[in-house]
């Protein structure tokens, strides 16, 4: 009963508009669904539902468009709780919102390379955060790959990784590495 | 002319226009928007962008996905930039915010582009939407938050002082139910230690086509004076104060 009345709402939401917005392919291919269909529903509902009871809530619908994002700060937020459902471990989020504002170009970078590091490295833990350099006043973007035991092989898989990612950042005024700190899985 | 304030809680205000289904579209519009608008927004990229149509018809759910193509171009500081799909033209500002004295030029710089290489034949919506991250110096219980807000959620005195988060969200009608305000107040994701609120005001052409190709521009300007009012609405002094107003 609890579901149905929660279907009702977020339908009656629907008839008045509230956004239910798709998601890019770049993004999608990107994340760790392999390529699933995603339909992103804005920030004030998201938190609320599970991509189950969305589906309930589109058929629900007679015909009906789905919208894409147009707001960058819906697509930044979409990514990081896509992120966060794909088991990448977010530093300061309120850091990560802040950089991906100040360079939007990179949004559709970080879902390439976490596929791409998943890929080389499945069994990693990611850890994305801002990197500040204590040295000069310089930041970017860093997902961290962790390791259960590393060996020698990490480096050259990380490096092959980049590969598949890094003509993405020609012309990006951001920076986003892909790198390991050789910390242990269960520091994040 | 509305107030404003030396540290505006804008992180983001997007111009949107859709273009009606009859209005003409081919692959090189883009092209030829770029040529238009090249010395403000100077950096190209593609995005490839998946639309999905669903519908339940007596057979069953029915599921659409077509792929389109869309370019968004950048002002050279990324601040500012427009994405351009099929029959579809946004312009987004990045915060910080450059004033809507020189937001709307380039929405006028975008709009007249994009009608100098295609006969737009209808608008089937027109938006402007401002997102605004409200950070509150001190941890505010929710209880508490009509001290800043104007627009906020009412709890009756039988439940629990302490909410966790809520949503609260409402739409307001203008000139005549043509034109529709949306305002919706949540919490900030990841506030940290300190209390943190999104107020997004989205005001937008409710019907289709009511609004002449030619008074697009018009409208935006009045959307704009609306969603001031709005925001104002939704606020009070304490804010005011902190965002600094500029006599």
């Amino acid at each position: 009963m609890l579901a149905t009345a929660a279907f009702q709402t977020l339908a009656e939401g629907k008839q008045l508009g509230w956004d239910v917005r798709s998601v890019s392919t770049s993004r999608v291919s990107g994340n760790i669904h392999q390529g699933g269909q995603f339909f992103i529903v804005s920030s004030i509902w998201r938190k609320w539902i599970t991509l189950a009871r969305l589906e309930v809530l589109v058929t629900s619908r007679g015909h009906q468009k789905i919208e894409e994002t147009l707001s960058i700060v819906a697509e930044i937020d979409s990514l990081l709780e896509q992120l966060q459902e794909s088991e990448v471990n977010l530093g300061k989020q309120h850091e990560i919102r802040e950089y991906l504002l100040q360079f939007p170009d990179l949004i559709d970078v970080i879902p390439t390379a976490v596929r791409a590091a998943l890929n080389h490295l499945p069994e990693a833990h990611l850890f994305l955060k801002v990197y500040h350099d204590p040295e000069i006043k310089d930041q970017y973007l860093a997902l961290y790959v962790r390791v259960q035991k590393y060996d020698e092989s990490i480096v050259e898989r990380i490096e092959a990784a980049e590969k598949e990612y890094l003509e993405l950042l020609t012309d990006k005024e951001g920076w986003f590495q892909l790198t390991t700190d050789f910390q242990e899985v269960e520091s994040l | 002319m509305g107030r404003k304030y030396r540290n505006p809680p804008i992180v983001e205000a997007v111009c949107e226009f859709r273009l009606t289904p009859d209005t003409p579209w081919d692959l090189t519009i883009p092209g030829l928007f770029f040529e238009k608008v090249k010395s403000t927004f100077t950096q190209r990229e593609q995005r490839v962008i998946q639309e999905v149509e669903l519908s339940q018809e007596p057979q069953g759910l029915q599921q659409q996905i077509r792929t389109t193509e869309r370019i968004l171009l950048f002002t050279q500081d990324k601040k500012m930039l427009v994405q351009l799909g099929p029959r579809l033209l946004v312009v987004n500002a990045l915060k910080p915010y450059p004033t809507w004295q020189r937001f709307k030029p380039l929405i006028e710089t975008a709009w007249e582009g994009l009608k100098s290489v295609l006969e737009v034949r209808g608008l089937q919506r027109i938006g402007l939407r401002y997102i605004n991250r409200i950070e509150l110096p001190v941890p505010v219980e929710f209880v508490g938050i009509s001290e800043y807000f104007a627009f906020y959620p009412f709890v009756g005195p039988q439940l629990p002082r302490n909410m966790v988060s809520f949503i609260i969200g409402g739409e307001f009608p203008y000139k005549e139910g043509r034109d529709r305000c949306r305002v919706q107040l949540t919490p900030a994701p990841d506030s940290g230690d300190k209390s943190a609120f999104m107020l997004d005001i989205d005001y937008f052409l409710a019907r289709s086509r009511e609004i002449e190709v030619g008074k697009a521009l018009d409208w935006v300007e009045e959307a704009h004076s609306q969603v001031e009012a709005v925001f104002e609405g939704c606020i009070t002094d304490v804010l005011r104060k902190m965002f600094e107003e500029v006599k």
